[in-house]
């Protein structure tokens, strides 16, 4: 009866045991910060204060970093690009912005942290290109509507007549970027047009695809007028504007997957409980 | 008592405390299942890890380094001001129960998770610190009110010569139609066609002035945001008064402290204004115009605070963060400020 007892206990100790984790210190934590006859304000108070707030993006730099050089991912000309656009961005104020990183030295290795989480971010989408290809379509064209057949007309006589697409859609009062523009399947094209997209592998200039537009008026009136679509299919081949579709990608896919993935890749272990459950709530494979 | 007489007699109690165990097991077991991932401290050159990269690591002291400059002045001066406002005033038991009810009122209102990490953000220590926080806000805003009172008088003089400040309250009674009439010289006159009840509403209103507390009558009657809180609209000056429209500020702009309006009409209906402070004395007790005075002159409580740091033997150790916050209060003043 006694050791039955006694191991109930024990379960029940073992139960109650806390289960708080580890919190890292800093070197000389008893330093004092603000001296008081009440008690210091001390070093490890800041460090403790510091790691209350999203630092976050303060480790994810610095992880990045160690990672980016480990994937022999040189990021330096990137790194100096940066900071030059910083430089003519800011002009004379330059110098007070990297005041506040500890100089210009502080301030490009803050770029250079943020450069190395893009650079793996653009690296890991690269290495997933086939599945995002055939999720995303991706396609590079110039798309103009009109409201009227008679536009419609007016533009495919002149573009047909060997009128540059561009220079005769911004005549008619369109602003189009001229070299055209990557799209996906995602975007929020007209089903009409997607459906164009995805029953041809042909490049060039398609026949008015009509699409219907609906609105309603302030009074809840509906109406439904036709709205003619022109597309000019430029490239479908991927390899010919990766850059460009890389960028895009970007608005759909978040670099949790990314991170996830190299932090896996390369064993991150996190010995700060506080720092555990920030970077784990985010990310897969952080032990 | 042999074993076999003793096992004949307590079976039950011996049964009864097996399935406690088993039942003990499987509650503890799916504790730890579902429990949170813990993770245990790494030290390396006698120095804490923060995290291991393969052969990298990034220790505790290099996370302090890379945090420090944009984080260590306003944490340090946040947690100097809380030192000091605490020391040099005792926490009264009014101040504590008003703290305790915003506070209640706060997590009922955000929940506490929220209020926990809003708080640690300020480097205070969470949700269980709120009561503290408001006790300090309130401190603090009697340190405020005490050095310009007590400190700053002729800033204070000056201040209210230069912008003729006032803090006022209205009653609104609304009415729908208010016609705008242009007359033969073309200027424009608006012209009220209240309803009986809005007109009724109005003669009620005007019947209680003077009998009546101003602002239980704006709890009951005034039909505009403002009437929640007794009809105070804060803080006027001529700044202010552009923001409203110019019939309302051509009444308030003259008044003087305890004056009160006959009913003005602006499109929106007729306004009872209350001049509630325009001298000194009544506008220093006043919160909204203590925050213009800060918003104006915010190097004042800076300076005040260190001020009464050295006189509580409170001291920035840190030369740097020091050295930053004089340097921060030098460029304030430089500014005009």
């Amino acid at each position: 009866m006694k050791k039955v007892l006694l191991v109930l206990l024990a379960v029940l100790f073992l139960f109650g045991c806390s289960n708080a984790g580890g919190t890292a210190k800093v070197t000389d934590g008893e330093t004092a910060i603000i001296t008081s006859p009440d008690g210091n304000y001390t070093k490890q108070d800041l460090f403790d204060a510091f790691m209350n707030t999203d630092m976050s993006y303060t480790l994810l730099q610095h992880i990045c970093k160690q990672i980016a050089a480990k994937e022999g991912f040189d990021v330096e000309a990137s790194v100096e690009e940066t900071v030059e656009m910083y430089k003519s961005m800011y002009g004379e104020s330059f110098d007070l912005l990297t005041e506040s990183y500890g100089g210009l030295d502080g301030f490009k290795e803050y770029i250079r942290g943020s450069v190395s989480i893009t650079r793996l971010y653009d690296e890991y989408l690269k290495m997933n290109m086939e599945k995002y290809v055939e999720e995303y379509k991706p396609f590079k064209a110039q798309i103009v509507y009109f409201d009227t057949m008679e536009d419609v007309d007016k533009f495919l006589g002149t573009v047909n007549s060997g009128a540059d697409f561009a220079q005769t859609a911004t005549d008619m009062g369109y602003l189009l970027d001229a070299t055209g523009q990557v799209y996906t399947d995602k975007d929020s094209l007209p089903y009409e047009v997607k459906e164009y997209i995805n029953s041809s592998s042909e490049t060039g200039l398609s026949e008015p695809i009509v699409t219907v537009l609906s609105t309603t008026d302030a009074n809840g009136t509906a109406t439904e007028t036709n709205r003619y679509y022109i597309v000019n299919v430029l490239d479908r081949d991927y390899n010919n504007f990766e850059d460009e579709f890389i960028n895009s990608l970007r608005s759909y896919v978040d670099n949790a997957a990314a991170m996830s993935y190299y932090f896996e890749k390369h064993n991150l272990t996190v010995h700060d409980q506080r720092v555990y459950d920030l970077l784990s709530a985010t990310y897969e494979g952080v032990k | 008592m042999d074993q076999k007489e003793l096992i004949k007699k307590y079976w039950f109690v011996g049964l009864v405390a097996v399935f406690a165990l088993i039942f003990l097991g499987i509650y503890a077991g799916s504790e730890i299942k579902n429990r949170p991932t813990t993770v245990k401290t790494a030290q390396e050159d006698g120095k804490y890890l923060i995290y291991r990269l393969g052969d990298d690591t990034y220790t505790a002291d290099e996370l302090y380094e890379d945090l420090y400059p944009a984080n260590a002045l306003s944490n340090v001066f946040v947690r100097y001001d809380y030192m000091v406002v605490n020391k040099a005033y005792e926490t009264t038991t009014e101040m504590n129960d008003i703290a305790s009810s915003n506070a209640q009122y706060l997590i009922s209102a955000y929940g506490e998770d929220t209020i926990d990490s809003e708080l640690k953000a300020m480097g205070f220590k969470g949700s269980e610190d709120l009561v503290n926080y408001y006790i300090y806000l309130q401190k603090s805003n009697q340190f405020l009110k005490d050095i310009f009172t007590n400190d700053q008088s002729e800033l204070v003089d000056s201040f209210i010569a230069e912008n003729n400040p006032k803090i006022i309250s209205h009653i609104l009674v609304k009415v729908a139609n208010v016609e705008t009439v242009t007359n033969s010289d073309g200027t424009t006159t608006l012209v009220a066609h209240p309803t009986e009840e809005e007109q009724a509403k109005l003669d009620e209103v005007v019947s209680k002035l003077g009998t009546e507390d101003f602002a239980e009558l704006a709890k009951q009657y005034s039909e505009d945001s403002s009437a929640s809180n007794g009809g105070s609209l804060g803080y006027y000056d001529a700044t202010v008064a552009a923001g409203y429209v110019p019939e309302f500020s051509a009444a308030a702009d003259p008044l003087t402290e305890g004056q009160v309006t006959e009913p003005v009409l602006s499109q929106y209906g007729y306004h009872i204004i209350r001049c509630d402070a325009s001298t000194k004395e009544a506008l220093l007790a006043n919160d909204s115009f203590i925050a213009q005075l800060q918003s104006k002159y915010p190097t004042v409580y800076q300076k005040a605070v260190l001020a009464k740091g050295a006189e509580l033997g409170i001291e920035i150790a840190d030369a740097d963060i020091a050295q930053q916050i004089q340097d921060v209060i030098a460029t304030a003043e430089e500014g005009g400020n």
